[in-house]
């Protein structure tokens, strides 16, 4: 036997993480990687396989030229293969264009040429984001490969080729016995397949007739890699090198059986797929680390029958064992409560929040279509003066194509300032499908992250404006369309104009989303196209928050979840803004009558104005079995201006003491990913007579141990005013603050105000609980008056408005509420 | 101190399955390599637990054979294959709980066979080695082939002895300073040829220091009118303390009652615990052992699953509990004016993990406990250089009964009278010049025969009508294979037939080399 064995580190970092945790990780897991290399390189028998992400690829070319110096020094002695990957690590398979394959391919192969001079044809395989690998996917990345002369070698999870155990009579999945109660004899796989511990070889597999190979990787060897430190108390496992040299040895010596049966006698490969930053990163131990990998990586040098190779290397010399196609849609079957099996599509559309990132991208998406209908149709017309259905035939062709960007691209040679724009956005678009805001973010290891997503909607709504600046059939603004925008069956009313995006639910007559340029930006195309050129290079840094701001992105809300079974069974909810509840209140407290903060309002009036949008939404509930009671909300839109008057009318059941509970959120949070020291605040003003009380509940209080939480109550005269400010600092070294300011009006006596984070918990019980946790520092403020229903009726104005980069401080306010402490 | 006494008898090439050769492999993967590599880990934490392992010869041979390193390796490997196909066949029934207790056991022997070849590289024995050299271990010797010495002839007892000296010798390379009286088997006088042969300590039950009634721990399922459970003469002495025989130089230490009776006792042990998991119920398809005790009262197809979970909390509790009264037992002894008494705790070393599956990790957790008390410490037989008082010793065993029945009894009254003739045939082989290499070789076979005869491990079996048949083919083999020599010696027929048999016998044999 000779053993195989592919070491496939994968390195990433996404758009936009935090200046402090990539600093981080450079220092703890990149820079040991580059000093374990160069001893590696040293080792005769050693080879590797490394693939590094794209958007980390692109921060070490802005941040960290010596790192890049010395790695493409190390790549030229030959010990180190690369693999290629996507540009922007994205989930491809969630756009709507499948010309977004290719383009990754290509940007990716261009960026790594430049620093390394490898070039496609020397990959020795390419990385799949997360080895989620539908049959779309692996059929255009292989088209993608072959247009690039790249190797379309795939390492793919196992359970990607196989069921870990098949169906048997008796079994779950006897539906014989599960609905009638006998057992099925034949409920067990008629298919010929090979088990599991023998799937140390390449498989050749084919798509539509495009021929691909993977390679699959096996948790085991990901598990055991590095396990130098605990998980949880009760883990006493440690891996020495010497046992994980083992236990491969083990594996291939059991594949090499298999081969030798079925008369191939082809050696086994075994690859060892992990993310590299479980060196040092993940342990901070990196010392440790290095010298773990070094001594593994000289117990196979040492040993004749093993020995380190590329992916494309051993392809080249033992080929495929067979063609064995891989099953669908799996990555990481081990998380089945996170994906439900349902993949990356189940976890992206299965999250509202999530979900809302990808609606945003299908508008950007149209439009993009839409402009390249005109420049195809431009295009035709000058090229050729053929039949009209030909030319319509040859359009949808192109729109179809996967090489559908760079026609367009072709196509806009003559028009430099076009095609500029048109790149950038298409670069912009792209990189919004990163994966990490959306696998990790509903990952049970991990903390809510929709700060990445928040990031690149910043540059999607302003790369939204320039592209629609190019457009013949330019909106006229305000627009406002009814659509089922976010595809949950319900129309939402969607709202437009050069300072605003605003999307307003039915469900609960509230709004999803709202995203706000600042005033000193919108409707300046010049300005927002110089911004998102210059930052066309991935930008490092998160001062985009000077210009563009999503204000409603709320995360999942915990105490919103709909349970319908302890086990799991649930819908979990975004928190949204402007829901409004309808309390009574009794000796015990208030107590929630109806269900008007989720039921389906019914929309009464949209209309247009000029620059104002009114949209009137009502929901008529009975409570009591007697009253009638109606909600109405009106929402007005003008430049940058938004409001919303809340209106309760009806018949008090007598001996009811009825409120109402408008909810005002924000999800807008302040950012510091320099000392992660992050400040909010809460100032208000006011000169009424009246006084209230106003709790502020779960103050983030950030100390060395984590985050604790506290709650005070004031005395206050009623403001009428409250001011939300938020800071920004960015490694760049900008620092500025954010506000939004809330107005309230109202001719009813408002007995209490409460004001608290966004969303307190999010995925309650379903991540870690220190995860679960959510606060000002990261999920923005809510504010809830409490106001009185008198003689059957109240109301509330609430007047939105905002400043980027306000001159405002702690200075402007009378009474001041700390929501972050340190 | 921590005595754990090793022993299997010789299985080498003596049937695999369901007797023989499988009783090594299992007390390899199930007792040996888990408490070493366990030990070995403590010591990466700082732990340092000193303790006395006692090996028969016949053991170390075994272990040290290429032959069994081998074949240990494939034991593992179909360990781990039963394993996988009951996983398999559970997830295939609905039984998930039942998979993953396989799965549990695929990776238990899969990493078994990962330490014995990573971490101790085929040698057990050279890793003890290495530990007494660092003076974290003392390793002491026993009869060559476990022979229960005090119904030995005396060249018979010089023979078990004398071999037993020097294959320590040639594995350890050192004089042993200790020697194990196999099942604590003494009797007056025995301490002569130990003197004679340099050794400095053996150890005896409690019973035969203190007098009283004994503990009896093996056989005692035994129903025998004929049993006499003696009552020793109390003597006012204590095992808290070691003594000097009288008159010889040579020390003995006494077995503490109480911390055997909490381990061993069949009806208050902790092995009996309901939530362990129960040795006597196997898996018809491959042997492995899915249930616990649940009840030690009920019928075996009541037993319910076993959940390792449950137990792991057992073991705890367990430990805790034990070195508790460990704590106490020395209050007690201080009490009564030792003032740094001495507990001796003498186990089989079996008993942990291959007859009490949890007993590594309980073993583990004891030397944890104790090492972080402040009460309590522990000591090795070479840091106690002398004793102040004398004693006199009874004659004894750690069998029922205090004495000698479990091995002489009417059961096995015809096996001593072959062992005393075999004896007896010897010593005028043991006269004869030899005339050839063949002879030479003829009469070094007879002598290994003879000591395997003389295994004490044939006796028991017979006795406790445990797996009797093959003990008794067994003893009748050696016992042929030693007629066969000492008539072909005697008739001088040393022609190529018994040439031909004996170099098969020796392949069969080949112990003591």
């Amino acid at each position: 036997m000779k053993g195989h064995i592919a070491f496939c580190p994968h390195f990433h970092q996404p758009h936009f993480q935090l200046y402090k945790t990539r600093e981080e990780a450079y220092r703890n897991s990149y820079l040991p990687w580059l000093d374990l290399l160069k001893k590696a390189v040293d080792i005769d028998q050693f080879y590797i396989n490394l693939h590094l992400s794209g958007p980390l690829l692109y921060w070490l070319r802005d941040q960290k030229q010596s790192y890049i110096k010395d790695f493409k020094k190390l790549v030229e002695t030959n010990k180190i293969g690369l693999v290629g990957g996507l540009a922007d690590e994205p989930f491809v398979q969630l756009s709507s264009r499948n010309d977004d394959f290719l383009y990754q391919l290509k940007k990716y192969e261009e960026l790594l040429y430049e620093l390394t001079e490898v070039k496609a044809s020397g990959w020795q395989g390419i990385h799949v984001v997360e080895r989620e690998c539908g049959e779309i996917t692996l059929k255009e990345l292989t088209y993608a490969a072959n247009l690039i002369n790249s190797p379309a070698i795939f390492y793919l999870d196992a359970e990607t080729f196989y069921e870990s155990h098949f169906n048997y009579p008796g079994s779950d999945y006897d539906y014989c016995l599960k609905h009638f109660g006998f057992v099925d004899p034949v409920a067990k796989t008629t298919i010929s397949h090979i088990p599991q511990k023998y799937l140390h070889y390449a498989f050749r597999d084919e798509l539509a007739g495009q021929e691909f190979f993977s390679v699959p990787v096996h948790s085991q060897f990901r598990y055991q890699l590095l396990k130098r430190q605990s998980f949880t108390t009760a883990d006493k496992v440690r891996i020495k090198p010497q046992h994980y040299y083992f236990y491969i040895k083990d594996a291939l010596e059991e594949a090499s059986k298999f081969s030798k049966a079925l008369g191939r006698n082809i050696p086994p490969i075994l690859v060892i797929f992990e993310d590299a930053e479980k060196l040092g990163q993940w342990s901070k131990d990196p010392t440790g680390d290095v010298e773990w990998l070094l001594e593994f990586f000289e117990l196979v040098a040492a040993d004749d029958d093993l020995e380190f190779i590329g992916l494309k290397q051993y392809l080249d010399k033992c080929g495929p064992i067979d063609t064995y196609p891989v099953s669908l849609s799996h990555s990481y079957p081990e998380w089945e409560n996170w994906t439900a099996k349902r993949g990356i599509r189940g976890v992206t559309f299965g999250d509202e929040r999530l979900r809302r990132v990808i609606c945003r991208l299908r508008d950007l998406e149209e439009l993009q279509e839409s402009y390249e209908n005109e420049v195809i149709n431009n295009f035709g017309q000058n090229i050729a003066n053929i039949d009209t259905d030909i030319r319509n035939i040859i359009k949808r062709s192109i729109l179809s194509s996967s090489e559908r960007y760079e026609l367009i691209e072709k196509m806009l040679k003559d028009e430099p300032e076009q095609l500029l724009i048109y790149e950038v956005v298409n670069r912009i678009r792209n990189l919004v499908y990163q994966e990490d805001p959306k696998w990790a973010s509903r990952h049970p290891s991990y903390g809510s992250s929709p700060y990445y997503d928040v990031m690149g909607l910043a540059y999607l709504e302003i790369a939204y404006k320039v592209l629609q600046s190019l457009t013949k059939e330019k909106p006229h603004y305000p627009k406002v369309v009814e659509t089922d925008w976010d595809y949950d069956g319900v129309e939402e009313i969607l709202i437009e104009n050069d300072y605003q995006t605003l999307v307003i639910d039915r469900k609960g007559g509230c709004i999803s989303y709202h995203h706000i340029l600042s005033p000193n930006l919108a409707n300046k195309v010049g300005e927002m196209t110089d911004i998102i050129v210059k930052d066309s290079h991935i930008p490092a840094y998160n001062s985009i928050f000077r210009y563009a701001y999503p204000l409603v992105f709320t995360e999942a809300d915990s105490d919103m979840a709909l349970k319908f079974y302890d086990e799991g069974g649930r819908k979990e909810i975004s928190r949204n803004s402007l829901r409004c509840h309808l309390l009574a209140k009794d000796i015990n407290g208030y107590n929630v009558i109806g269900d008007f903060a989720s039921s389906l309002f019914e929309i009464e009036l949209v209309e247009v104005i000029g620059n104002r949008v009114t949209v009137i939404l009502a929901c008529n509930q009975r409570i009591n079995n007697d009253s009638e009671i109606v909600l109405r909300k009106t929402f007005v839109m003008e430049e940058s201006y938004l409001s919303c008057e809340f209106e309760v009318l009806g018949q008090v059941p007598s001996g009811l003491d009825l409120y109402i509970a408008p909810q005002i959120v924000t999800s807008a949070a302040a950012s510091d990913e320099v000392d992660f020291r992050p400040s909010a605040f809460i100032g208000v003003s006011g000169n009424s007579d009246t006084n209230v009380n106003i709790d502020v509940t779960d103050i983030s209080v950030i100390n060395e141990n984590g985050i604790d939480y506290k709650s005070s109550s004031y005395q206050s005269v009623l403001p009428n005013k409250i001011d939300y400010l938020y800071l920004i600092n960015s490694a760049d070294n900008s620092k500025f603050w954010n506000l939004v300011s809330y107005n309230l009006t109202t001719d009813d006596e408002v007995v209490n105000l409460i004001v608290a984070p966004a969303v307190r918990e999010y995925y309650k019980d379903y991540v870690f609980e220190n995860q679960s946790d959510l606060g000002y520092h990261t999920s923005g403020v809510l504010i809830k008056p409490i106001i009185k229903v008198t003689a059957g009726q109240a109301n509330l104005l609430v007047n939105i408005g905002w400043q980027l980069d306000t001159d405002k401080n702690e200075n402007n306010y009378s009474g001041l509420y700390s929501l972050i402490e340190k | 101190m921590l005595v754990l006494h090793s022993h299997i008898p010789y299985v080498k090439r003596q049937g695999r399955w369901p007797f023989g050769e499988v009783w090594l492999f299992e007390a390899m993967a199930e007792t040996y390599i888990p408490f070493l590599k366990n030990w070995l880990d403590l010591k990466q934490l700082g732990y340092n637990a000193k303790v006395t392992f006692s090996l028969s010869p016949v053991l170390i041979e075994q272990l040290n054979s290429k032959y069994i390193q081998r074949e240990f390796i494939n034991y593992l490997k179909e360990r781990e294959t039963l394993a996988l196909d009951d996983e398999r066949y559970f997830r295939g029934h609905g039984e998930k709980d039942l998979a993953n207790l396989a799965a549990n056991y695929y990776n238990f022997y899969r990493d078994i066979r990962r330490d014995y070849i990573t971490e101790f590289d085929f040698n057990i024995t050279g890793i003890l080695k290495s530990l007494q050299e660092e003076g974290n271990i003392e390793i002491i010797t026993t009869a060559a082939t476990h022979a229960y010495l005090p119904l030995l002839d005396k060249p018979s007892l010089e023979y078990q002895v004398i071999t037993g000296k020097k294959i320590y010798e040639e594995v350890f390379a050192t004089s042993p300073r200790g020697f194990w009286l196999p099942e604590c088997g003494y009797s007056q006088g025995l301490e002569d040829i130990l003197v004679e042969h340099g050794f400095a300590y053996f150890y005896v039950d409690s019973h035969a220091i203190e007098g009283g009634k004994p503990i009896g721990v093996f056989s005692s399922d035994i129903v025998d009118d004929e049993i006499i459970i003696e009552t020793f003469a109390s003597t006012g002495l204590s095992t808290y303390r070691p003594y000097k025989i009288k008159d010889k130089d040579i020390m003995v230490f006494g077995r503490n009652s109480i911390v055997s009776h909490q381990v061993w006792s069949a009806e208050f042990g902790y092995p009996g615990d309901e939530d362990y998991r129960e040795f006597h119920k196997h898996f018809d398809r491959s042997g492995f052992k899915y249930w616990k005790i649940t009840d030690r009262n009920i019928a075996m197809h009541k037993k319910s699953i076993y959940d390792p979970d449950l137990a792991d909390l057992k073991v705890n509790i367990h430990a805790k509990h034990f070195v508790d009264s460990l704590k106490n037992t020395a209050k007690e002894a201080k009490k009564l004016g030792f003032s740094r008494p001495l507990i001796v705790g003498c186990y089989d070393t079996e008993l942990f993990g291959h007859w009490w599956w949890e007993g590594v990790k309980w073993l583990n957790q004891v030397i944890k406990d104790v090492a972080e008390s402040d009460q309590l410490d522990f000591v090795l037989p070479s840091e106690i250089t002398s004793a102040k008082h004398e004693a006199e010793v009874f004659d004894s065993s750690w069998g029922l009964g205090g004495k000698h029945f479990v091995w002489e009894n009417k059961e096995t009254a015809w096996m001593w009278d072959i062992i005393k003739n075999t004896g007896g045939e010897y010593e005028k082989l043991s006269t004869v010049h030899p005339k050839s290499d063949i002879e030479q070789r003829a009469k070094e076979m007879a002598l290994k025969e003879l000591m395997l005869v003389q295994s004490s491990d044939w006796l028991f079996m017979v006795t406790n009508n445990l797996t009797k048949d093959y003990a008794m083919k067994r003893f009748f083999e050696h016992y042929t294979k030693f007629l066969r020599i000492a008539g072909a010696i005697h008739d001088d027929l040393l022609d190529e037939d018994f040439v031909q048999w004996l170099l098969e016998t020796e392949h069969e044999d080949d112990i003591f080399l």
